[in-house]
């Protein structure tokens, strides 16, 4: 049977994790906002630290030229696991918030004149609308919303009137909510922003730990994720752009490394990616998220992405069942992935979610780094649960009664 | 003990002084966009006195009872008086351990009537710096 070999041996891939094995009263539901890293990750970056290390690009001993060709090897990994065709279009940056940065405070700064606009959806998280409203004020470029439906979906029909203005040069959208686990069409929707003549961001923060992509499949300008998603460390991010736009940008931060000559009157910038990577990078961080680049590519996506849609079936059929409970956004778990977020009438989420906390269930309460998309939710605050490879269908079940004991404490 | 006692618990599902007062001297509102706690405060300051106050709000557990309580501790004393109640003070009018995450849930309804007040003499209003400085822990 097809559903038997793709099936995932989760202790097992539960036994390669050292927070599992130090906190066994945890109950880890809060993937979205970090994921714990596996021994392989942990190990690789502590036997680089403790017998390879120096830093890069700069020694001529055998010592930097080796660190130098393992750094550059997590490069080479970063752009196979995003399919992309050039290794010089992988830049390392410290985080999505970063990467998103970098297109905004480079590219948007180079290249939008007042009037121009920049298309967001309601989805987006604060780093992929900040930077652009940043924009919007130094600037006088615009900013356009497309609104999603009481689900979540995007409203199709409002990207093509906000391209039909004709003056959207980008459209940035998330490739999966933080919030409501929905992933909108990036593919169809970068097709018909290329035809209006826009480029399109995507911001992969959520989305490269649960889903394979191809960044030139997607044919995608911007793609901006973060290692402590995909099983990696933090400090460490990817920009990935297309070659052409990183030639016609200027750099992002100066410093050592992203030039190639300095006169006391000016300078000359390297090529992409050192373009882009001034000052020393995250070397020992690119070792691990190469590490956990290749940890995911080994279990395979079919198993992954199996593995967590019964997670998530589980999580709304545990959630469903709980009186006063309401989940925000799709209301089916087969649209879903990664994460699905609540409100309980009477209890406000910081309530919930630290009684919760007293029982051992680590989940996130707020508004996860998206206000407007709470806003146009109609609620202020809401609670998430999300999903990572070492989580068991028993620990999401085990979750429904003790959100009941929550609620009752808090009843009025 | 913990965070959520039956004396948090017990002003949470029985708000004291939410119900609003006539005349008000000042009115005052704060809130905490990270979670979404709001409270607006209403104070009656009759010859430096304190002599009516209530409030109107939503938010967490904590927040919500916190105001309630204040307002109990407040009722008829001198303003100066309440204008220097500190974050010690707040924290054991509510008797509970305070986590760092959870300050700002607690010591808002400090905030709402340090700047009823400070608004009311006319003062510049106080920021959470500057009153999480005062706390000694």
């Amino acid at each position: 049977m097809l559903l038997f070999c793709m099936a995932l041996d989760c202790a097992a891939i539960r036994r390669q994790f050292p927070f599992l094995r130090k906190q066994e009263h945890l109950i880890y539901l809060d993937s979205a906002a970090s994921v714990q890293k596996p021994e392989c990750v942990l190990q690789a970056m502590d036997a680089f630290s403790r017998q390879k290390y120096a830093n890069v690009h700069r020694g001529l001993y055998p010592l930097s030229e080796e660190a130098t060709e393992l750094f550059e090897q997590s490069r080479e990994t970063v752009r196979s696991f995003l399919g992309a065709r050039h290794r010089d279009e992988i830049i390392f940056t410290k985080g999505t918030t970063e990467s998103l940065n970098l297109v905004a405070k480079s590219w948007g700064n180079a290249l939008l004149k007042k009037g121009d606009a920049v298309a967001l959806t309601v989805l987006e998280h604060h780093s992929a609308i900040v930077p652009w409203l940043q924009l919007k004020e130094e600037k006088g470029i615009e900013i356009v919303w497309i609104d999603i439906d009481d689900q979540g979906h995007l409203k199709r029909d409002g990207l093509t009137r906000v391209l039909k203005k004709g003056n959207v040069r980008l459209v940035s959208v998330t490739g999966l909510s933080n919030v409501l686990g929905i992933r909108p069409p990036i593919k169809e929707i970068i097709a018909e922003a290329h035809q209006a003549g826009a480029l399109v961001c995507i911001d992969a923060a959520q989305l490269v730990g649960h889903h394979p992509v191809s960044v030139q499949e997607l044919n995608c300008d911007f793609f901006a994720f973060s290692g402590h998603k995909p099983y990696g460390p933090t400090g460490i991010g990817v920009l990935y752009a297309k070659r052409e736009l990183l030639r016609s940008m200027p750099p992002f931060l100066g410093g050592g490394m992203m030039i190639r000559e300095v006169r006391r009157n000016g300078f000359t910038p390297a090529d992409a990616p050192q373009k882009f990577e001034a000052g020393t990078p995250p070397i020992v961080e690119a070792i691990g998220l190469k590490t956990a680049l290749e940890w995911i590519e080994a279990i395979g996506w079919n198993a992954i992405e199996a593995h967590e849609a019964a997670l998530m079936n589980a999580a709304y059929e545990t959630l469903g069942g709980i009186p006063g409970l309401r989940i925000l956004g799709l209301q089916k778990p087969s649209d879903a992935s990664g994460c699905v977020s609540f409100v309980v009438e009477g209890a406000h989420p910081h309530d919930l979610t630290d009684l919760l906390g007293q029982e051992g269930f680590c989940l996130r309460a707020g508004h996860h780094c998206a206000q407007p998309l709470h806003e146009r939710l109609g609620v202020s605050a809401s609670i998430r649960l999300s999903v990572a490879l070492y989580n068991t269908e028993e620990e999401i079940r085990a979750l429904g009664p003790a959100i009941a004991r929550a609620i009752k404490v808090l009843a009025t | 003990m913990d965070l959520y006692a039956e004396n948090i618990l017990e002003h949470h599902r029985h708000p004291r002084h939410k119900s609003p007062i006539a005349n008000p001297t000042i009115e005052h509102a704060e809130n905490n966009p990270a979670c979404g706690d709001a409270i607006t405060l209403e104070l009656k300051i009759t010859k430096g006195k304190i002599t009516a106050a209530s409030w109107n709000g939503s938010g967490c557990a904590l927040s919500q009872a916190g105001i309630s309580i204040l307002l109990e501790k407040i009722a008829g004393m001198k303003a100066a008086d309440a204008a220097k109640l500190s974050p010690k003070d707040m924290r054991s009018l509510l008797g509970v351990p305070l986590t760092t995450r959870r300050l700002q849930c607690a010591f808002l309804p400090l905030m709402a009537l340090h700047n009823a007040l400070r608004k009311w003499k006319d003062e510049p209003t106080e920021t959470w710096p500057e009153l999480l400085d005062q706390d000694q822990g």
